[in-house]
């Protein structure tokens, strides 16, 4: 019970536990890829299984999270909406003046621990210093792992063309960024890898591992897939390398048109609309219906979840006697009830959704708020 | 279908294609069909619109899951005889415990019980020296039993003043605790540290309910072969001479064992038996059975594994 219990909120899965009791139609849209194989990811997916059992719709961020999340929670995919996140390409602008003109640097910005594949990043740095002497590494962000880079950085002597800069806060990652040409990404597994889209933005070239979705994100003249060892991350960090010193590929400038186009929170916010209005047309799954469903999914455990249901539904009744639901002002926007809303706003029926983010700390709870805020723009 | 207006009247970027905002219901699931503007292949990737709606489910969806790729099938008896190792080490505990209970009732003197040890310890000896095994070293052993010697007092009132019941309880305890951890594998992979910590908290556990000094003493020296130098030697008999000789072993163990306990009372030798019997033949079957239901699923999501080069 490592780090995938990080990702896994539960105030979201509580939230949803509610909303059968109200009568609120639920979407649940998720950030993160899990596996199936060890102890922790066996019992988070039982729970998915039960958690989801009566939601309406499902988001996911990319084609692959999507089989992933079908797979764990037994779900129909035609359930399941692929909706990727988006960037603020006007916030990710490239700004060739701040380039070193004599060296080549290369951007890395992730989280220095193992599933971010720090250990990758470690056995390519002392090969390609030694290799190309005008190159240079710019690595930002913090973690368990940083103590290997900086023994690797006293092992080779390499003070000067390593530069660790500790953790960087979001608003100036783009100011790190544009410091760079190429950018790389050594992620051991990934959902929707979002800082190489903003480096793309930037104008970087972007290399990075295949794992999840990533394959899915950028357009092949975009980017360098490489798959997770040592030997393939190097062979394509020398290809984006040459590349750089002879001037070829796209212009940073011409990245940074194509992908303004194709990344946008407006879109993504266009495309959430419709799965709320979808659903809306869907009745409210009442109770009855799941705890219909619940008895045949688990032998045990659906039993005891009915049970829940029931003690969760009497107290509501409670709730509704003490505070009655007519004495609380209802919303008029669609935008209800993020991660923070789980109060009783009683509503059979009622236009309103229960949207329950869950995804990885720090970026993901970004990523979540970003999402919020586009769709609040877009409906108000 | 809803009309979206901000605010102040104007009205919302209408994205050109059509199909973008079909409503769900309207949408019933077309699999396999290959919608979109240009008639083209569906393709998994985000950073094109394809022309169709959000929760389209294309042919190839799941395409690249793989079921069960390391999983491996068993034979019969091959397994049958790899639970011959766990069939020893049960016997030898037994061996062990009905030791104990002979020196408790002086069926047993301390004499014979020695110059048994002795002879096993020079056949150790022997043996190391023939195959060449690092791992049993003669040398600590020689040391430990001269330590054991000096502190058997200590050790032996050690656990002295705790009642005969819950001395009891507890050695049993250990005792299963270091046939739970013991290393069952071919080639020692880890120490062992602690089965052998365990047997030796067992050892103490008992000594302190003999009457003699010598005779626990004489506990402690077995108590040194059996959970100290035996599983190496047994482990390199049998990664030299698998499988004949572990047959013939798991046999002599098993006749000792059962001899043994039959001389105390009947009905824990039959029970023993059954008990074996359900180890040694039923399991393997079960394992053999079960090994088709695995459902191990792999894809790209699977989290990549670094290998150390």
């Amino acid at each position: 019970m490592n780090q995938n219990l990080k990702s896994f909120s539960v105030l979201a899965h509580e939230a949803l536990f509610h909303s059968a009791v109200l009568g609120v139609r639920s979407v649940f849209t998720d950030h993160s890829l899990f596996g199936f194989a060890d102890l922790s990811s066996i019992l988070t997916n039982n729970v998915l299984k039960f958690s989801l059992n009566g939601i309406n719709h499902v988001i996911c961020v990319s084609n692959t999270a999507r089989e992933n999340t079908v797979l764990r929670s037994n779900l129909n995919a035609k359930d399941v909406s692929v909706i990727p996140n988006a960037i603020d390409a006007s916030q990710f602008q490239p700004d060739l003046s701040r380039r070193n003109r004599n060296k080549i640097v290369i951007v890395v910005m992730s989280r220095l621990v193992y599933r971010r594949g720090t250990d990758l990043l470690t056995s390519i740095i002392p090969y390609i210093c030694d290799k190309y002497p005008q190159v240079d590494f710019l690595i930002g962000g913090d973690g368990d792992k940083r103590i290997l880079l900086e023994e690797i950085r006293e092992q080779h002597s390499l003070h000067s063309r390593v530069e660790l800069l500790g953790m960087v806060q979001h608003e100036l990652v783009r100011d790190v960024m544009v410091r760079g040409n190429i950018f790389v990404n050594t992620s051991l597994t990934e959902s929707f890898c979002i800082t190489i889209v903003e480096a793309a933005s930037c104008g970087l070239k972007v290399v990075t591992t295949d794992v999840g979705g990533i394959p899915e994100v950028l357009p092949p003249n975009m980017v360098k897939l490489a798959k997770p060892t040592p030997e393939s991350l190097t062979e394509a960090l020398e290809s984006a390398i040459a590349e750089e010193m002879n001037g070829l590929g796209l212009s940073p400038l011409e990245q940074h048109d194509k992908l303004k186009d194709i990344y946008k929170w407006s879109e993504v916010a266009r495309r959430t609309e419709i799965v709320y209005n979808g659903i809306f047309k869907q009745s409210v799954i009442t109770p009855k219906h799941r705890m219909d469903r619940l008895w045949h999914l688990g032998i045990v455990f659906g039993k005891i979840w009915i049970m829940a249901l029931v003690l969760d539904m009497i107290f509501c009744k409670f709730l509704e006697w003490w505070r009655p639901a007519s004495y609380i002002d209802k919303t008029s926007t669609q935008t209800l009830a993020r991660l923070s809303e789980s109060s009783c706003n009683a509503g059979e029926g009622s236009q309103k959704t229960l949207d329950v983010n869950h995804g990885s700390p720090s970026r993901g709870s970004l990523r979540v708020r970003q999402r919020s805020k586009a769709i609040d723009r877009i409906t108000t | 279908m809803l009309d979206w207006k901000r605010k102040d009247g104007s009205e919302l970027n209408k994205h050109p294609s059509p199909t973008r905002h079909k409503m769900f219901e309207e949408y019933t699931s077309v699999i396999g069909e290959h919608q979109g503007r240009s008639r083209q292949l569906w393709r998994k990737v985000l950073y094109e619109d394809q022309g169709v709606p959000d929760n389209y489910v294309d042919s190839s969806f799941l395409r690249e899951m793989q079921k069960n790729l390391f999983v491996r099938s068993y034979n019969y008896w091959s397994v049958v005889l790899s639970t011959g190792c766990i069939t020893q080490q049960i016997n030898t505990v037994i061996i062990f415990v009905m030791c104990f209970i002979y020196l408790q009732e002086k069926l047993l003197t301390s004499y014979l019980l020695n110059s048994i040890s002795a002879v096993l310890l020079l056949l150790g000896y022997a043996f190391t020296v023939l195959t060449n095994c690092s791992a049993c070293d003669i040398k600590a052993l020689i040391i430990f039993c001269t330590a054991a010697f000096v502190l058997s007092p200590v050790l032996m009132s050690l656990t002295e003043t705790i009642s005969t019941d819950t001395i009891y309880a507890m050695t049993a305890i250990m005792l299963l605790a270091h046939l739970i951890s013991y290393d069952y594998e071919l080639h020692a992979s880890t120490d062992g540290v602690i089965s052998f910590n365990a047997g030796i908290f067992a050892t103490v556990c008992l000594a302190s309910r003999l009457p003699n000094l010598l005779l626990g003493y004489s506990l402690i020296i077995l108590s040194a072969f059996v959970f100290g130098m035996l599983p190496n030697m047994r482990r390199e008999l049998r990664s030299h001479f698998f499988p004949y000789l572990d047959i013939i072993m798991t046999v002599v163990h098993f006749v000792c064992a059962l001899a043994l306990v039959c001389s105390k009372s009947f009905t824990v030798a039959i029970l023993l038996f059954c008990g074996f019997f359900f180890i040694m033949f039923i399991c393997p079957h079960l394992l053999v059975r079960l090994q088709p239901l695995k459902n191990n699923l792999h894809g790209p999501w699977d989290e990549a594994v670094v290998v150390e080069s």
